[in-house]
């Protein structure tokens, strides 16, 4: 599963947020990453859509991959 | 009291450096006067307590967590606009009812961003979350 490190607190109550960058990019709609921060938990996510420079995704605030 | 997620110098300048794609535009149109932001959060209208603000779903996911006073930012002289976005305006209200703000950094090379950072971070006080690991279950939707 590819992780991506990313500023959670941007991401809203239900877990909407973007990732951006080439590696954004190439994810496909509907696939499984893990997202993570600093000093955070690693957590799963699901995207939604991609678009240039950046991929819409949600995480799963309860599916905890890795905890600090 | 601004609150954000627990960052090393070097997390929030990387940070600022991603999510200026955000803000090239508005700096393009003269709206913004850098795309360089730190993210923070407060409760809207004085509604979520501290432990609240901890507990939603953003912060529950934070080992340690960043404090500091929004007077003590905003007398830094490169810090000159805080821009608001509800987090969650898609979403009915929630009893934490977060405001994200951004800290908006003026910046020309990313050295001086950088230094910047460390003295907008140097006002951060850095706490152990508590609610770290309860994963925010009193805001599970269902609730």
């Amino acid at each position: 599963m590819k992780t991506f490190s990313t500023d959670l607190s941007r991401f809203t109550t239900k877990g909407y947020g973007t990732l951006y960058g080439a590696a954004a990019t190439q994810l496909r709609p509907g696939e499984r990453i893990a997202v993570t921060d600093d000093e955070a938990d690693t957590l799963v996510a699901e995207v939604v859509r991609v678009s240039d420079g950046s991929a819409e995704v949600r995480v799963f605030w309860d599916k905890v991959l890795h905890r600090v | 009291m601004l609150r954000a997620g627990g960052g090393s110098v070097d997390n929030l300048v990387q940070r600022a450096l991603e999510n200026a794609l955000e803000y090239t535009e508005l700096v393009d149109q003269g709206l913004c006067p850098s795309p360089y932001t730190i993210s923070v959060h407060v409760p809207r209208e004085r509604r979520a307590s501290k432990d609240d603000i901890l507990a939603s779903p953003q912060y529950a996911r934070y080992g340690p967590y960043l404090e500091a006073r929004a007077s003590l930012l905003l007398s830094l002289g490169f810090v000159t606009v805080v821009a608001t976005t509800i987090v969650h305006a898609e979403d009915p209200p929630t009893p934490i009812d977060l405001c994200h703000y951004d800290v908006v950094v003026e910046a020309v090379t990313p050295e001086q961003l950088r230094e910047r950072v460390q003295r907008v971070r140097d006002r951060f006080a850095r706490h152990h979350n508590p609610a770290h690991g309860t994963g925010g279950a009193r805001y599970r939707e269902d609730i």
